[in-house]
């Protein structure tokens, strides 16, 4: 199982990190959650597979071969803070969208090397934008 | 001692303060402070000309062994008087010179710091402390030089010569440390000259410390700075840059000289530099026609000729040391005082335009005479006996000693020829075309020249006083051993008086033709292009250069070759590892791989692929809707119930965010055609390197009994049946703690920035209109808001639990959402979904800090035994949970449908 | 009482947080009640500080479990000085927030998120186990996500998407990280994980996760190569945002370089010999990147990533007083780099931009900016009797001490640029004449706030300056206390209280 895990992990991996070098935005957004799921895999993977019998001990009684509970409850963990990162990505994406129009990543991220605005009109200019 | 320099400190403390409460007597009343530091010294001389010394030490910082240990000695009492007496006198000079100025307390301020910091300098008996008072003395003339901060020049010169100073005083720190190292202590006087030129490292030591004293001596490649320090007022020429700054250089090799000199090494360093440096600081000199770069270069002159004499190491030499340095103090801050006197009172520094001052300046002019005669090194001023010595020290030295002579005959007679510049030329003869009407300047502006150039004029003709109170020990503390020290102006006609004659009348010469020796001098074109600023501004133009390069290389504003690079980085730390580990993968299984799971994995990365190749929209969230529900497959295939149900809420919940942001937007372009195989390449060796360190690390069986144990005491202990959630909420439910915070506060800042003030939340109408659906989907709700609950109240035991629960609420209360509007999921709850997010985190928190209650531990829990029934805290914290996530999703989705709304 | 005090640091910000939650409607108090946390953070830092320095270790194990299998809190002298320098951070700037600006609703995400980075921040000091530290990492990097979008406009949306974009993946590996860790260790608690590594008993997959945990703790310190994120997101956000990243953010990285790296190999390796290169390598290109930049906040930047270079230098020779150095450096470099960016906005809020060019007249108008100016501006360049000196002072010695020649000129010269950059904001800001003349500058009236914030740090830099000596010796105190990674090896002893 666990060249199977691999697999994915890497095919996951990769077609996450080609949506993140993609030109549109839209597409990166996507590449997170792709690569977030890869590494989630790769977390749960890591604690072995090959269980028969999921982590439950009804009345105390340990099932042979149970399933680690451990990085189920980190991958657990990890997943709901992937999904809440990944709505924050998406918002700033809808953000950027209203701003930016739809132009290419690299033309977004290039705004930032762009001189200093003036703060002339008011103390913060960009905090009332 | 100590008390005297924190009488200076706080004196420029107070300076600013003091000068707009007594504008007109302010400089008089600071002018005290030194003269009686002075005063105190001079009572001191009897003790110190006898030998002894006076110490003081204050502990500083223990652990390095480093104190504030100062020492009164000799050469720092030569030097204390130096500062102090000049000192007085330039605090007077300045309240003259810049009377009508602004900033004049401020320029106080920064004059007293620095004679706090060269007093602490030539006091300092500790190599730190001295190196904290050196980088002082360089940020006061930083300040200094830029003080008419409105002049672009003296704005370059300060930078410059804070470069210079600074980045010398860095090497210095370097071979202090190193001295300190091999020394055992960083105590100066008990530095052992043995045992510190018997140490493997002592080339280097000697090396950086001499790249410190040069750079602030002005040697030769550091120079420069010096001249341009010039745009600073002339109170500040005066003082630091020619009688004592500058001399701090020169002061630390002296100081220095009993333990790192006597080698044939340092020896011929200091006269190969000192003698280049001297000749060259005359030649310029004669070239100037500003009568303070003028100064200045033979300022340069001057200092090139006392590293010199300390390198020479002779009796004569030291002896020829200390009375040059004197009669340099005194004459040229008294040329520079005068010099700005004229500048002040014509309106010129231009030599040329001078001439014939002596009828409107007659103070003015004594002083100058009498400094002049004394720098032209003419008896019986003091600088004449200085010369003599010179001439003698260095003709001790022999074969080399006759060259080195040489050149400085040379350099001295171009010297006599700039006294005569400053006075003769400038003085007598007749009257100059000068921009304003002259006339004689106020007491403290020619107080000072005078009664400095007079003391040049005594100590040379009763120099037996001197030589008593002053030279005899400053030589004893220079020299590593005794020194015989007789002053005399007649020693009979000895090569010295020879060198001496010859001195003088090759000035003469040189003056009187003066104008063929720049004639000469200007052929030398080639030679004048190097010794410029040109180098430093080529120098700084490299530098600029390379740096612009260096932040070019990072700042191309490009996201995706950041994400490149460092996509790149964990690659090749991936495959660098691995490799040097000896790929120790996991043995291969893929034969042994259920067809269920081989399914589930081909179809999530289906999906995946489909999501990085597709370019429609729908398609693109269909296809990564597709990748998740693969995943989920296989986390149930790999009994993973928890996870797997967690999976499918969130990627539900994902998907209807998608659509409901990606709505609104373009669709995607397909791919363009571009280079793509470089990135194609990275996405592989990525990929590949993170499926490999899974291999890694699932080589061994694992370690640990953590598993075990888990499962083992999940039960008894948590009493809970489903393990993971027993881990979630108590035996790591501090993770758990983080991770509800992280919804929390990324759910708001998701909301914040799609930026809808709640009170415009309106009713608006629904997204999806439809009345069948409206109704149709109501049931729906209450069954996922039921459902929820029941997830939450068997999580412990069953598959459920906060987080799942949470979700299924969420996703319920969004259908509501979209069917009735933002405002109907808070209708039908009655709280706000914010509101309900922060009683989620208090619930979490309160049932955290329960453990607390009798002593235990944070999230310590406490159980209820309801009959058979468990109720505790981890329960009550499981709730926290499912209401925060429960909450925060709400709270996101009923802004983005107001949003949608407003658009 | 023990309990409580050592898990205050993130109880209070997380309470703090709620508060802020809850009081949504009342914006003033919101204010009070976050101002009313980050001073009781501050008090509590200040106890916590205090014990520490007698020698005290404050451990726990959360839900009472005992290590590995629950998670394990400690408070050591490291952690606790950086709790108390963080909490003085947050104070300060939500005061200099408070100050400049006057914006309701942003304010009060502001002072909303500011208590979630410091919980996030504190949780990471605390902790000692891998995956909670990843938690934490988390918690504080949406805080941050949070903060550096504050405000929106064009330019700081799409600063934002390159910090989140390139943060996301640095995380995503440390996430990595961990779950692999735990395959091949078998462990998450640093305590035991330091015992494995101690002994040599490590296994192969159990390296390379640590290293790629490294590298992830370098792309949040920006170390060399690894840094790009920073340089190019940090000058976007608002100053007080900027200055409380360019304070604490990379720091966190920092720290948990040094925690994992003294914890797991106390003596000096391969790996140290490679981090040595990395550290010269940033001193370099941060200074000679910043040498090119004409904004103070863009300068300042640049030199955030030189100065890890310094920190990481320590940590790299490795020895008691390298790693004292570094301590000691950490600490000075929070308040200074923090106070520096405070300066830089308000001077750029006088003289109406921030680039330099359109910059001046400050030494005439605002002297006392100016002075507050010089003082940490010659500290970062290590100009004694300042902070930075001794901190820089440290590690030149070390590196002498250990032969380590180039680490000791690379030191020495980024100094020389240091001070180079410093004294042209000096030179242009302050000395040179504003390019529109004197009645273009504002008024700093309404500012005072901002100033004694401003005036505050830099007499603390003045003071760890000058009083040197107790400084040096918590530092290496803490750094012997790391080496021997005492506090975290003795969670493994059963407690005392069975």
């Amino acid at each position: 199982m666990i060249w199977l895990t691999a697999l994915t992990v890497a095919g996951l991996a990769a077609l996450g990190l080609w949506m993140l070098l993609d030109r549109n935005l839209k597409r990166v957004v996507l590449g997170i959650a792709v690569l977030g799921n890869a590494i989630n895999l790769a977390v749960f993977a890591a604690g072995r597979l090959g269980a028969e019998q999921a982590a439950f001990t009804p009345a105390g009684q340990v099932p042979l071969a149970a399933a680690n509970p451990l990085p189920q409850a980190l991958v657990l963990t990890a997943i709901v803070i992937g999904f809440a990162l990944f709505a924050f990505a998406l918002a700033l994406l809808k953000r950027s969208r209203d701003l930016h129009g739809d132009r290419e990543t690299d033309h977004v991220s290039a705004v930032t090397e762009e001189p200093a605005p003036d703060l002339r009109q008011g103390p913060d200019r960009e905090g009332q934008a | 001692m100590l008390q005297a320099l924190l009488l200076l400190l706080l004196a420029a403390l107070l300076a600013p303060a003091l000068t707009r409460l007594l504008p007109r007597h302010a400089g008089a009343c600071l002018a005290l402070l030194p003269l009686g530091i002075f005063l105190w010294l001079l009572s001191h001389m009897g003790s110190i000309a006898d030998g002894q010394v006076l110490e003081q030490r204050v502990s500083w910082i223990a652990a390095l062994q480093i104190a504030v240990h100062l020492r009164l000695d000799g050469l720092s009492l030569l030097f204390g008087l130096l500062i102090s007496g000049i000192g007085s006198l330039i605090v007077l000079y300045a309240a003259g010179y810049l009377e009508q100025h602004r900033q004049l307390g401020r320029f106080y301020a920064y004059l007293l710091l620095f004679m706090l910091a060269m007093l602490g300098l030539v006091l300092a008996d500790d190599l730190i402390l001295l190196f904290v008072f050196w980088e002082l003395t360089s940020v006061a003339s930083f300040l200094l030089i830029g003080f008419q901060h409105d002049k672009p020049e003296a704005r370059r010169a300060a930078l410059q010569a804070l470069l210079i100073t600074g980045g010398g005083g860095l090497a210095l720190l370097a071979g202090l440390l190193l001295l300190g190292g091999v020394a055992q202590t960083w105590q100066i006087s008990s530095l052992d000259a043995a045992q510190v030129q018997g140490h493997a490292l002592f080339p280097a030591i000697m090396l950086l410390v001499l790249l410190g004293c040069f750079s602030k001596s002005a040697q030769l490649p550091f120079h420069l700075w010096l001249p341009n320090a010039m745009n600073a007022p002339t109170p500040v020429s005066a003082f630091l840059h020619s009688a004592t700054m500058v001399k701090a250089g020169v002061f630390l090799l002296a100081r220095l000289n009993p333990s790192l000199g006597g080698s044939l090494g340092w020896s011929s360093l200091l006269i190969a530099f000192g003698a280049a440096t001297a000749l060259l600081g005359a030649l310029l000199a004669i070239r100037q026609t500003d009568l303070k770069r003028l100064l200045a270069y033979t300022t340069v002159a001057v200092l090139g000729q006392l590293t010199m004499l300390i390198g020479s190491n002779t009796p004569y030499g030291l002896q020829a040391f200390v009375l040059y340095l004197v009669a340099h103090s005194l004459y040229k801050a008294a040329l520079f005082m005068a010099v700005g006197a004229i500048d002040h009172a014509t309106g010129t520094r231009e030599y040329p335009r001078l001439g014939g001052l002596w009828r409107f300046m007659p103070l003015t002019g004594c002083a100058v005479a009498l400094a002049a005669f004394s720098n032209a090194g003419l008896p019986p001023f003091f600088g004449f006996i200085a010369k003599e010595f010179k001439y003698s020290g260095l003709l001790e030295l022999g074969l080399v000693g006759g060259l080195i002579t040489t050149v400085m005959i040379l350099t001295n007679a171009l010297l006599f020829a700039a006294a005569g510049l400053v006075f003769v030329k400038s003085f007598l003869g007749p009257p100059g075309a000068y921009p304003r009407q002259p006339h004689e300047v106020s007491l403290p502006l020619w107080l000072g020249p005078l009664l400095l150039a007079l003391g040049g004029f005594l100590l040379g003709a009763w120099n037996s006083w001197p030589e008593t109170w002053l030279v005899n020990t400053a030589v004893q503390n220079i020299a590593s051993g005794p020194v015989d020290v007789s002053l005399y102006l007649w020693g009979g006609f000895t090569p010295a008086l020879l060198a001496s004659l010859l001195t003088i009348s090759l000035g003469l010469a040189f003056y009187l033709r003066r104008d063929l020796l720049l004639k000469l001098l200007g052929r030398l074109q080639w030679f004048w292009q190097f010794s410029g600023d040109l180098l430093w501004d080529r120098l700084l133009k490299r530098v600029f250069a390379v740096a612009a390069l260096t932040a070019s290389a990072f700042q191309h504003g490009s996201l995706r070759q950041h994400l490149a690079l460092l996509a790149l980085c964990i690659s090749l730390l991936l495959g660098i590892g691995i490799t040097w580990l000896g790929w120790p993968l996991a043995p291969f299984d893929l034969h042994q791989a259920s067809l269920p799971a081989l399914l589930a994995a081909s179809l999530s990365l289906l999906g995946a692929l489909g999501a990085a190749w597709l370019p429609g929209r729908l398609s693109l969230v269909a296809a990564l809707g597709l990748s998740g529900l693969g995943l989920t497959l296989l986390f149930f295939l790999m009994q993973a119930p928890d996870v797997a149900m967690t999976m499918l809420m969130v990627e539900s919940l994902g998907v209807v965010l998608l659509a409901l942001i990606y709505r609104r937007m373009p669709r995607v372009a397909p791919q363009g055609r571009g280079l793509a195989w470089p990135r194609a390449l990275l996405a592989g060796l990525f990929g590949l390197s993170i499926g490999l360190a899974l291999l890694v690390s699932s080589a061994a069986p694992l370690p640990g009994d953590l598993a075990q144990w888990y499962l083992a005491n999940s039960y008894g202990q948590g009493h809970g049946a489903n393990v993971v959630n027993v881990i979630l909420v108590d035996f790591r439910a501090f993770d758990t703690l983080g991770e509800i915070v992280v919804v929390a506060l990324a759910m708001l800042a998701a909301a914040s920035l799609l930026g809808r003030t709640p009170a415009k939340l309106g009713t608006g109408d629904p997204v999806f209109a439809s009345s069948l659906l409206l109704e149709g989907l109501k049931p729906l709700v209450w069954l996922l808001l039921g459902a929820s609950l029941l997830l939450l109240w068997r999580g412990h035991n069953l598959p459920g639990g906060g987080f799942i629960g949470g979700l299924t609420a969420a996703a319920g209360c969004v259908l509501l959402v979209l069917m009735h509007g933002p405002a109907s999921a808070e209708r039908l709850l009655r709280l706000r979904p914010r509101t309900l997010m922060g009683i989620g985190l208090a619930v979490a928190l309160l049932a955290a800090s329960l453990g607390l209650l009798g002593g235990g531990a944070f999230f310590q829990a406490h159980w209820l035994w309801l009959g058979e029934l468990p109720l505790g805290t981890p329960l009550l914290f499981d709730l926290g949970v499912y209401l925060c996530v429960f909450g925060a999703s709400l709270h996101l989705f009923q802004r983005l449908t107001a949003e949608e709304h407003a658009a | 009482m023990k309990a409580l005090l050592l898990i205050s640091p993130v109880l209070l910000p997380l309470l703090t947080l709620v508060a802020c939650i809850l009081l949504r409607r009342q914006g003033a108090w919101v204010i009070r009640a976050s101002l009313l946390g980050s001073v009781l953070l501050l008090g509590c830092a200040g106890v916590l500080l205090w014990q520490a320095a007698q020698g005290q270790v404050l451990s726990a194990q959360m839900g009472g479990w005992q290590a590995p299998y629950g998670i394990s809190l400690v408070i050591d002298r490291l952690a606790a000085a950086l709790i108390a320098i963080s909490a003085l951070i947050g104070l300060a700037t939500l005061l200099y927030g408070l100050t400049h600006h006057g914006h309701g609703r942003l304010e009060r995400h502001f002072h909303l998120f500011v208590h979630g980075l410091m919980a996030g921040i504190c949780g990471a000091f605390i902790t000692a186990d891998l995956f909670n530290l990843y938690v934490w990492f988390e918690v504080l990097l949406i805080a941050s996500f949070a903060l550096i979008s504050l405000g929106g406009g064009p330019r700081r949306l799409a600063g934002s998407l390159t910090y989140v974009a390139l943060n996301l993946l640095a995380t995503l590996v440390f996430l990595l990280a961990a779950g692999l860790l735990y395959g091949s260790a078998g462990t998450l608690n640093m305590g035991e994980l330091a015992v494995q590594f101690r002994s040599g008993q490590a296994s192969a997959g159990a390296e390379l996760a640590v290293l790629l945990m490294l590298l992830a703790f370098a792309i949040k310190a920006a170390l060399f190569p690894v840094f790009g994120w920073l340089p190019a997101t940090y000058h976007v956000a608002w100053t007080p945002i900027s200055a409380l990243f360019a304070g604490l953010l990379t720091k966190v990285g920092v720290y948990a370089l040094i925690r994992l790296v003294t914890l797991l190999w106390p003596e000096p390796g391969a790996l140290h010999q490679v981090l040595l290169w990395l550290a010269c390598a940033s001193m370099l290109v941060g200074v000679l990147g910043a040498a090119a930049q004409t904004e103070v906040r863009r300068i300042l930047s640049f030199h955030v990533v030189s100065q890890v270079g310094y920190m990481v230098l320590g940590l790299a020779l490795a020895s008691p007083l390298a790693l004292a150095g570094a301590v000691f450096y950490l600490i000075h470099h929070i308040v200074v780099k923090a106070n520096l960016f405070f300066i830089g906005g308000l001077a750029a809020l006088l003289c109406g931009s921030e680039r330099l060019a359109a910059m001046g007249g400050l030494y005439a108008r605002a002297p006392w900016l100016a002075l507050l100016f010089a003082i940490p501006a010659l500290s970062l360049a290590g100009i004694p009797p300042l902070s930075g000196f001794w901190a820089k002072f440290l590690l030149v010695k070390a590196s002498l001490d250990l032969a380590a020649w180039t680490a000791a000129a690379v030191a020495l010269l980024t100094g020389v640029f240091t001070l180079l950059s410093m004294s042209k904001i000096w030179n242009e800001a302050f000395l040179k004449p504003h390019p529109e003349g004197e009645a273009a500058l504002g008024n700093s009236a309404g500012l005072r706030l901002a100033l004694a914030c401003i005036a505050v740090l830099a007499g603390l830099t003045l003071l760890i300056g000058l009083a040197a000596g107790p400084v040096l010796d918590y530092a290496q105190a803490s750094a012997s206390q790391l080496l021997s990674g005492e506090a975290h090896l003795a969670l493994l002893a059963p407690p005392a209280g069975d």
